[in-house]
């Protein structure tokens, strides 16, 4: 049986010698920013979790798929609706397992309980040893050889049942997702809320499959995913449709059974997981860590080799010195808080902010209007309960939507304020670099400084979707469910009309129609009233979050620059007054360091083809 | 006098009132409507199959006829509302928007197939949008007693197969199309229950969902096919109860699959011969078959080790479902011997046959009340909608009927008492399912009296009242107990009143 982790293509090995290196000079020069800088990349680079999360509506056999993929039962699953948490399973020498649960009253974090793993079988929303409080997920580790690589599955709690009614709920796990397995199984077509979840799904996370689950079950299968088919072609989605059984794997596995596996057809998920998810044909992570090396690599580069030119060449101090000086004063001013990519990001975000907004009301509004145009055309109480779904429904797949659109633009936003920074800011740095080497400064490596620019680009997917267990997912499922049930309220009904005298009656009921028409639609107003209320609240929260990782991030970076010049000049302050003795010890450790320093970008060169333009 | 008998009472008073009004007598068409609202009362109940798409709605129709008329498929295959009446000579005829109908042709297979897609290549595309429903005449046994409708399924990708089925269930002018709906659920979704809420506030008494029998459908599914499944799907099925129970929107739930059932009923000689073959492989030929049934592609597929060639498995995997062959196989290793224990054993276990004893319960032996409360509805819209000068003295009369939900009240505590604890004892459980009318609605038999004393009525009656109304008051009576208390206390004024309409 094929495992995937054999295949995986990301040399951590590699990058983190590499980072071993370069942390190390960077420790010699006294530049602890890059040394934590690396830090933080070797943490990311050594965390290798690649998130998959199984999706889809109620007992379409998520759970089962989860486990006979991994043989083992780390996925709670029954008969009737099993999986009541999230659950999380990533990669763990022993079996365990923890709650997380929500923060009491005094606001403390989420706190993690260990249970024992035996217990996993069990409904644990009530676990004595959440103590009463809300378990907001379960985290399992499994020692299976798949999930070496860094796998981890999320498995979801099927959506489309009274508790959790909407699809789109789950799209709030989605940003943080490397892939998404969509599970619909194979007794009948794709309903409309799973087409529309699709839909949304991709749009956030391109990398997916549908697997079309139960296939041992059901003698028309292939009749069912070829329409499934042509229903995905029909919406123009493009995402392979893998159909799998989940009981065939299960027996393949107890009886060691190639021809059963193969027929289960599991291989072929584990194909997806390989090719697609394990091979990151656009690993993220492991381009932005490189690019993190290369630029702190080429910032110690600037400050080793300056310092060798001064000592090697004391007449060139006095000239060295004062473009250093001229260029830190042009980075400051280029890099700062009054520089150009601070205006974008902030006019940006304000821009975003109203924009999601108007966007969200404007889609609101429609779906007022809508209803209540509903409201005048029928009895509400007769038809409340339709419209009450109806009304869940479409607020529901306009709050995806939204999410899903103001994620686009966030990404956007964050490319355009990388442009604006490399451009107008460390470009016009390298102006002053271009005279400085037109004057013949030899200053050679300079140009380095301009490179760690390419690294910001990237950056901004990295701030949008870094935010690992952020809250925004758990948010999105908690707020939904919370305005579920608006179909199960009932304005008051006519009925209480019969009371009356008959003579009364036929007016009254006009009166009453009209008055329980206004009702109706005062609770439809207030339902969107609330869900935008809180929506509002959390996608403005969102983006300033957002709008926080970019600035500092894009000011870390120029305050790096500028000490790096700072060093410099310090340096070549420095080598003025070596002593002639020193100077050869000293030219030899610079030589080695700047030595080291080329292989390390050379390498990192090696590994990013987009550096090597 | 019965409900039934008043209703037809306030029809022909309010039918003589349009006849002698000088506007109505040029207007036949509404002559003709209220005479339609009274033929309905003489007709068999309507029984509505709803669900999602893809629930098996039209298996289960199949299924509750004991033959394949409705045309089933493994992707949508139900498109249409299909009304199947009872009839001499089999005949589907498609009535249309404007009016119009036309006769479909009925091509005979295994059963009956009326091909729309070919009907509608005969007679141009367009006609199927401008179908409203098909009739389905047929002359079978089951259908003497009820006319069944299929619906398409809820939550389709194409919004107006779901419309037409909204239509029939929920219709805007709030007159119902059918008399009860057996609803068809997979799991328990929000839309779902949303739907049931409104069916239920239309069908049966406006005060609760009498007229909604809950099926947990394609049962055998449910456990993934394994020997035990019809087990989880009761499980299941418990549980679908209770929460619709809480939310009051229908009464009992029962795990059925229709699948099984259909083919119980429709069991072939030749089927099960296939069966026993395969049944009596032991040694290498037993594990082969153990093998081939863990998935259905490998049942059907060539394989010499067994005694029945694929093309017969593939047919039996068609007739029978994963879970219908495991379990057919079990059942005649268990030790029937004949084709019709067979038969029986798979319909027992495909829950048709408590299906049908529900339905029984809650809709035939109601069928008259059920009957004159929809007839009540129509009128009462009918009358609104054509005023004459009695309109308020017709509305006077029909309120107080449509308000008046004790009966209904009885037979949804009835059961209720079967699931729900109560603090009576089992001799006072007894009377009390007897005085609401749990053996017959007749005095004597809801007092208990033996037909050798019938002058005992009025005593005994008042006798009645004043123990419940005692045990009502009783301080140790939770709420539902007390709940069924009142309720008796009330068939017992009843009956007092009765006596005292009598006068004896």
């Amino acid at each position: 049986m094929t495992q995937p982790n054999e295949a995986n293509p990301r040399p951590v090995a590699v990058i983190v010698e590499l980072i071993d290196h370069t942390s190390r000079i960077a420790g010699l020069n006294d530049r602890e920013d890059l040394a934590q800088r690396l830090l933080a990349a070797k943490t990311r680079i050594s965390d290798p979790q690649i998130r998959v999360v199984i999706a889809g509506q109620l007992k379409q056999g998520k759970s089962q798929l989860l486990n006979s993929l991994l043989n083992m039962p780390v996925a709670r699953v029954g008969d009737d609706e099993s999986t009541v948490l999230t659950t999380v399973v990533h990669y763990g020498d022993a079996a365990a397992a923890e709650l997380v649960l929500a923060p009491d009253q005094d606001g403390a974090d989420p706190s993690v309980v260990a249970i024992p793993p035996n217990q996993l079988s069990a409904d644990l929303r009530h676990a004595p040893q959440a103590q009463g409080r809300q378990v907001l997920r379960v985290e399992v580790a499994a020692p299976s050889p798949m999930l070496k690589g860094g796998l981890t599955f999320v498995d979801t709690p099927g959506v489309g049942g009274l508790g959790q009614p909407h699809l789109s709920a789950t799209l709030g796990l989605l940003p943080d997702a490397d892939a998404l397995l969509m599970v619909s199984d194979t007794s009948q077509e794709f309903t409309e809320p799973e087409l529309t979840f699709i839909r949304q799904a991709l749009e956030i996370c391109p990398v997916a499959t549908i697997v079309a689950t139960k296939t041992d079950l059901y003698p028309h299968w292939r009749e069912i995913v070829a329409a499934n088919g042509a229903h995905l072609q029909r919406a123009r989605l493009n995402v392979p449709v893998v159909p799998v059984s989940s009981a065939l794997r299960t027996h393949a596995l107890a009886l060691n059974d190639k021809e059963l596996n193969d027929e289960s057809n599991f291989p072929a998920i584990i194909k997806f997981l390989t090719d697609k998810v394990l091979s990151r044909e656009n690993d993220r992570i492991k381009d932005q860590v490189v690019t993190e090396i290369h630029a702190a690599a080429e910032h110690l580069t600037l400050a080793v080799s300056t310092e060798l030119a001064a000592i090697n060449d004391p007449e060139k101090i006095e000239r060295i010195k004062a473009e250093l000086e001229q260029k830190k004063e042009d980075a400051q001013n280029a890099l700062q808080q009054t520089a150009l990519w601070q205006q974008v990001l902030n006019d940006g975000i304000a821009d975003l902010t109203a924009d999601v907004d108007h966007d969200l009301r404007n889609r609101f509004r429609n779906i007022t209007a809508h209803t209540e145009r509903i409201i005048d055309g029928c009895d509400p109480t007769q038809h409340w309960a339709e419209i009450g779904a109806e009304l869940e429904n479409v607020v529901a797949t306009a709050v995806g939507d939204n999410f899903v659109w103001a994620h686009q633009r966030a990404e956007a936003l964050a490319a355009e304020v990388a442009r604006t920074f490399v451009e107008a800011g460390l470009d016009s740095v390298e102006l002053a670099e271009v005279r400085a080497r037109d004057m013949g400064a030899g200053l050679g490596e300079f140009n380095p400084v301009a490179r760690l620019e390419s690294e910001p680009i990237r950056a901004g997917h990295k701030v949008i979707t870094g935010m690992r267990g952020s809250y925004g997912g758990v948010l999105m499922f908690g707020m939904l469910t919370s305005f579920a049930g608006l179909g199960m309220f009932n304005p008051l009904s006519l009925g209480a009309g019969l009371v009356l005298g008959r003579k009364a009656y036929k007016e009254d009921m006009e009166n009453r129609m009209l008055r329980v028409r206004g009702e109706a639609k005062m609770n439809v107003r207030r339902f969107v009233d609330d869900v935008s209320f809180a929506v509002g609240k959390e996608s403005r929260d969102r983006l300033r979050n957002i709008q926080r990782h970019l600035r500092d991030h894009y000011r870390g970076i120029a305050n790096q620059t500028t000490r790096s010049l700072n060093e410099s000049l310090q340096a070549t302050l420095a080598a003025a007054q070596i002593e002639a003795g020193e100077r050869d010890n000293r030219v030899r450790e610079l030589e080695r360091q700047l030595n080291i320093l080329r292989q390390v970008i050379d390498n990192a060169v090696k590994l990013t083809p987009a550096l090597a333009q | 006098m019965s409900t039934s008998a008043r209703v037809r009472a306030i029809l022909g008073g309010v039918i003589s009132a349009y006849r002698s009004d000088p506007v109505y007598q040029h207007r036949p068409q509404a002559l003709a409507e209220l005479d339609w609202i009274g033929r309905r009362l003489d007709q068999p109940i309507r029984i509505a199959l709803a669900g999602t798409l893809k629930a098996g709605k039209s298996t289960l129709v199949n299924a509750l006829v004991g033959e394949e008329i409705a045309p089933t498929d493994a992707t949508e295959a139900t498109r249409l509302v299909t009304w199947f009446r009872h009839g001499t000579t089999p005949r589907v005829t498609a009535n249309h928007r404007d009016g119009r109908r036309t006769d479909v042709p009925i091509t005979r297979g295994d059963g009956l197939t009326f091909d729309l897609a070919r009907y509608s290549g005969a007679q141009g595309a367009a006609n199927v949008g401008d179908i409203v429903d098909l009739d389905v005449q047929w002359p079978a046994a089951e259908l003497e007693q009820t006319t069944i409708i299929d619906t398409p399924g809820t939550s389709s990708l194409s919004r107006d197969v779901s419309d037409r089925t909204l239509q029939l269930l929920v219709p805007r002018d709030g007159v119902p199309r059918v008399d009860a709906v057996v609803f068809l659920l997979r799991t328990l979704n929000a839309p779902d229950i949303a739907l049931l809420k409104q069916i239920g506030e239309l069908v049966g008494s406006g005060s609760g969902a009498l007229g909604v029998i809950g099926v947990a459908s394609r049962a055998d599914e449910i456990g993934a096919g394994r020997i035990d499944a019809m087990m989880s799907a009761r499980e299941v099925a418990t549980r679908f109860t209770a929460e619709l129970d809480r939310t009051g929107v229908c009464q009992a739930v029962v795990p059925v699959s229709g699948l099984l059932a259909l083919t119980a009923r429709t069991l072939q000689q030749s089927e099960f011969t296939a069966l026993q073959k395969l049944a009596a492989l032991d040694g290498d030929g037993a594990t082969a078959l153990t093998k081939a049934m863990l998935s259905a592609d490998r049942f059907a597929r060539q394989d010499d080790s067994l005694p029945v060639d694929a093309i017969t498995r593939a047919a039996l995997l068609d007739r029978f479902g994963m879970f219908g062959i495991r379990i057919a196989i079990a059942v005649l290793r268990a030790g029937v011997t004949d084709s019709q224990g067979l038969a029986d054993e798979l319909l027992d276990r495909s829950g048709l046959v408590a299906l049908r004893d529900v339905i029984d319960q809650q809709f035939a032996q109601r069928a008259d009340m059920l009957k004159a409360h929809t007839a009540l509805r129509s009128l009462r819209r009918f009358v609104e909608a054509n005023p004459i000068y009695a309109t308020p003295f017709i509305l006077a009369d029909i309120d107080p009927l449509l308000a008046d939900t004790h009966a209904f009240e009885e037979l949804r505590l009835l059961g209720q008492l079967r699931s729900r604890p109560t603090t009576l004892n089992d001799d006072e459980m007894a009377s009390l399912r007897r005085i609401i009318g749990g053996s017959g609605t007749d005095a004597a038999s809801r007092l208990g009296l033996s037909n050798d004393a019938p002058y005992d009525g009025p005593r005994a009656a008042f006798a009645a009242v004043q123990r419940w109304r005692r045990r009502a008051e009783h301080p140790l009576n939770d709420p539902f107990t007390a709940r069924a208390c009142r309720a008796a206390v009330r068939s017992a004024e009843a009956l007092v009143a009765d006596y005292a309409a009598q006068g004896r």
